[in-house]
């Protein structure tokens, strides 16, 4: 069974400890599978505190949630003592740090103490036994054949070959041996399985030491050399962003958003730079924009409206010329083929109307941006009316149709910006984990050794292994290579 | 349509567990056999649902706390059908399908209308993270109720009560061994989960790991069966220990599903 082997190197293990020298028992201490099972426990129980608290959140907040489980006299000295020992940002406590570099050194001198076993075992193939040894393996069957002991071993042979082994033979104490074993490197996933991590904790260091986690909040129009970080610090991006537009769509009539999207250009010595053939990026949440090692999510936005935004216009004349325009708060368009002019006199980013049938604006961002367009010809008042941009019944007009676009200018896109060197690495530990995990559980080592004996005419086969794991998958299948063999030899 | 669909995949659920337990306090082969049937019937009126609901929204149907809990018992019910035929052990109905009535019935209970879909879910990543994730729940959620199974048997054997569900039960080593089998099919399942979910949030959130809640409770339930795996090669520590800690990782395992959305504050909470 899974694990025979692995006994006995604890055993050994543990009886190093008897050694005064201290690295040893350092060494050996490190080595026990028992501190492993110690340190995932400690990590999983610091970890549950740490999710119960809110992480660098409002103390007040902390203060109710210990309240809960302590009782509200106790809280403060509770909340005070957890603070002090770095409960409210434990994964950047310096105890939590170490939990996870223990956990490092322990898996790394349990695996370099017992790789060198495996490795011998995975490099040594397997070897003829003699025949009590092969009588006292733990899985075990008898068959007997109706033929000669010739006929009989092609038989066995061909039964191997089609359960994927590839038998050697060999002949002890006056008997014919077939031996084979198959999926040697399976025990070697475990090993896979342990470095994998190591690789992705060593991932996450380099991250943590050569990157940067900051955010960018750029006006439509605008551009930034800069990212912040913590209260306002700088970092410089190494080339300029601008925001060229920014875009929420939502669902229906609802203000449930369906997408978010970004225009960006990259800009280097005041040039745009073409990324992926096109110097604009469109952005999404799932979908950021990625240059030179930065990457740019696309995480909030925001709304403020200013001087220099513009409004956006489509208009289409009673004769179907169309024309774009953009003009800012006060400035008059005319529509074309007409004298008809419109001047914008009010503008709301979310209308709407109330039960007495008064509009109001109901938030502070674009959810349901209208203008209020006032027309006049030669002078004269023509009409008024509210234009909403998601909604084109509002569009029409005697003298043709009014698309309004946007308040270009006005929106913000929130950008989450990072930089992380490490996350090449931290993917590649988690191939390696995958493939490593998928070895470990779902392949397994198995030998075998068939020993024919003639007797009278007939010959006696007893088929014997052992597999590193799953005992009883590997019974089913010394019983398959069994039967495999008198049909064989059937034909 | 659909919603009749999982009514009806409920009802068998609910009559499975009933004759499950009263087959666990009288004790036939009939009700076994029954139990597994019903269940079978309610599984395939089940996926009929999932897919209805699929093509109905247009959208993977695993996204609300209702779909999830109904998957997530789907999985179970997969699972626990596998194993059954694999095993053939009858009694094992009788600690499972309460599991997966009870899933269900929480599904039946959540807020059941299709919302579209927020920017950050979509994503292709959402029907392989998911699916990665609740058949590694649902083969921790078949570990747990083998494990209960031997721990009642460890007791039985302790106390030398060696007559009624004793003998009905499987031997200490089969329990242990399926016990391993499950842990070692939803340990791999749940790492491809949580690398998933990580390359998902690189893209998504900016960040491939951020000690969110949900992120940090699915790696608390991934080291509690880190533990389980390991605690067997320590001399003397595994059956007992194992059962008992795979009860333990099942507790984390509800928590990290419904306890984080319902209690904590999380980004990974889409409702």
């Amino acid at each position: 069974m899974r694990g025979e082997l692995m006994l006995k190197e604890t055993d050994v293990a543990e009886n190093q400890s008897q050694k005064s020298s201290i690295i040893d028992r350092i060494w050996s201490g490190l080595a026990s599978i028992k501190l492993a099972v110690i340190v995932f426990a400690l990590i999983s129980l610091t970890s549950i505190v740490g999710t119960l608290l809110e992480q660098n959140g409002d103390p007040e907040k902390n203060l109710k949630v210990i309240a809960k489980f302590v009782g509200t006299s106790a809280a403060p000295k509770v909340f005070a003592m957890l603070d002090g020992l770095g409960f409210t940002d434990m994964y950047h406590a310096w105890w939590f740090v170490a939990l996870l570099y223990l956990f490092a050194a322990n898996l790394i001198v349990c695996s370099l103490e017992r790789l060198p076993n495996i490795w011998k075992l995975v490099r040594q193939p397997i070897q003829a036994l003699p025949a009590d040894r092969v009588s006292a393996m733990p899985v075990r069957r008898e068959v007997l054949l109706k033929s000669d002991r010739d006929s009989a071993a092609s038989a066995v042979q061909a039964a191997l070959r089609s359960g994927g082994f590839q038998p050697a033979q060999a002949e002890t104490d006056g008997m014919v041996q077939f031996y084979a074993e198959k999926g040697r490197y399976s025990r070697l996933g475990v090993y896979m399985t342990h470095l994998s991590i190591i690789i992705i904790l060593v991932g996450a260091i380099v991250g943590m030491k050569y990157g940067f986690n900051a955010h960018l909040n750029l006006l439509e129009g605008t551009t930034s050399a800069v990212a912040y970080f913590g209260e306002g610090k700088e970092i410089p991006l190494g080339f300029e962003l601008r925001c060229d537009d920014f875009s929420v769509d939502f669902y229906d009539t609802s203000d449930t958003p369906k997408s978010y999207k970004s225009w960006l250009t990259v800009l280097e010595n005041g040039t745009p730079v073409a990324i992926d053939g096109k110097t604009t990026t469109e952005i999404e949440v799932n979908r950021p924009l990625r240059h030179k090692g930065v990457t740019f999510y696309q995480s909030s936005y925001g709304y403020a409206p200013n001087r220099d935004s513009l409004f956006k216009f489509v208009l289409t004349g009673r004769n179907g010329q169309k024309e774009s325009v953009s003009l800012k708060f006060g400035d008059a368009f005319t529509i074309p083929g007409t004298t008809v002019q419109g001047v914008v006199a009010d503008f709301s980013p979310a209308i709407a109307v109330d039960q007495s049938n008064r509009l109001f604006t109901y938030a502070e961002s674009m959810n349901n941006p209208a203008v209020f367009v006032e027309f006049s010809e030669q002078g004269k008042p023509k009409y008024k009316q509210w234009i909403l941009k998601r909604y084109p019944e509002t569009w029409a007009f005697p003298d043709g149709t009014v698309e309004f676009q946007d308040l270009w200018g006005s929106q913000y896109t929130g950008l989450q910006v990072r930089k992380d060197p490490g996350v090449g690495i931290v993917y590649a530990g988690c191939l390696l984990m995958s493939i490593g995990l998928y070895i470990a559980f779902f392949t397994s080592h198995a030998r075998v050794w068939v020993l024919l004996r003639e007797e009278r005419g007939t010959t006696r086969v007893m088929i014997a292994g052992s597999s590193s794991k799953n005992r009883v998958a590997f019974e089913g299948n010394i019983e398959r290579l069994t039967q495999a063999m008198s049909a064989k030899e059937a034909v | 349509m659909g919603t009749l669909l999982f009514e009806f995949a409920l009802t068998c659920y609910f009559a499975a567990a009933i004759i499950g337990m009263v087959d666990l306090i009288r004790g036939s082969k009939d009700a076994s056999k029954l139990t597994v049937w019903i269940t079978a019937v309610g599984f395939i009126l089940h996926t009929a649902a999932i897919i209805y609901r699929y093509l109905s929204a247009g959208q993977v149907p695993i996204t609300s706390m209702h779909e999830s809990a109904s998957f997530f018992a789907w999985c179970i019910a997969l699972l626990y059908l596998v194993t059954h035929f694999r095993y053939r052990i009858g009694i094992l109905g009788s600690f499972i399908l309460p599991l997966i009535f009870l899933m269900m019935l929480a599904s039946a209970m959540l807020p059941r209308e299709i919302k579209p879909l927020s920017p950050a879910l979509q994503s292709s990543w959402l029907l392989i993270h998911t699916v990665f994730a609740f058949l590694g729940f649902a083969a921790f959620t078949v570990a747990f109720g083998v494990g209960i199974m031997y721990l009642l048997q460890e007791h039985y054997l302790k106390t030398k009560k060696l007559s009624g569900l004793f003998l009905r039960l499987p031997n200490i080593q089969v329990l242990d061994e399926i016990n391993y089998r499950m842990i070692t099919l939803g340990f791999p399942l749940l790492t491809l989960a949580i690398i998933t979910g990580a390359l998902w949030a690189e893209d998504a959130w900016g960040s491939y790991w951020r000690w969110d809640p949900k992120e940090t409770w699915s790696l608390i339930t991934w080291f509690i069966y880190a533990m389980v795996l390991h605690i067997r090669l320590v001399v003397g520590w595994r059956g007992k220990r194992a059962a008992l800690l795979s009860v333990l990782g099942f507790v984390a395992v509800l928590f990290t599903f419904f306890g984080v959305n319902f209690l904590l504050k999380s980004v990974h909470i889409f409702e």
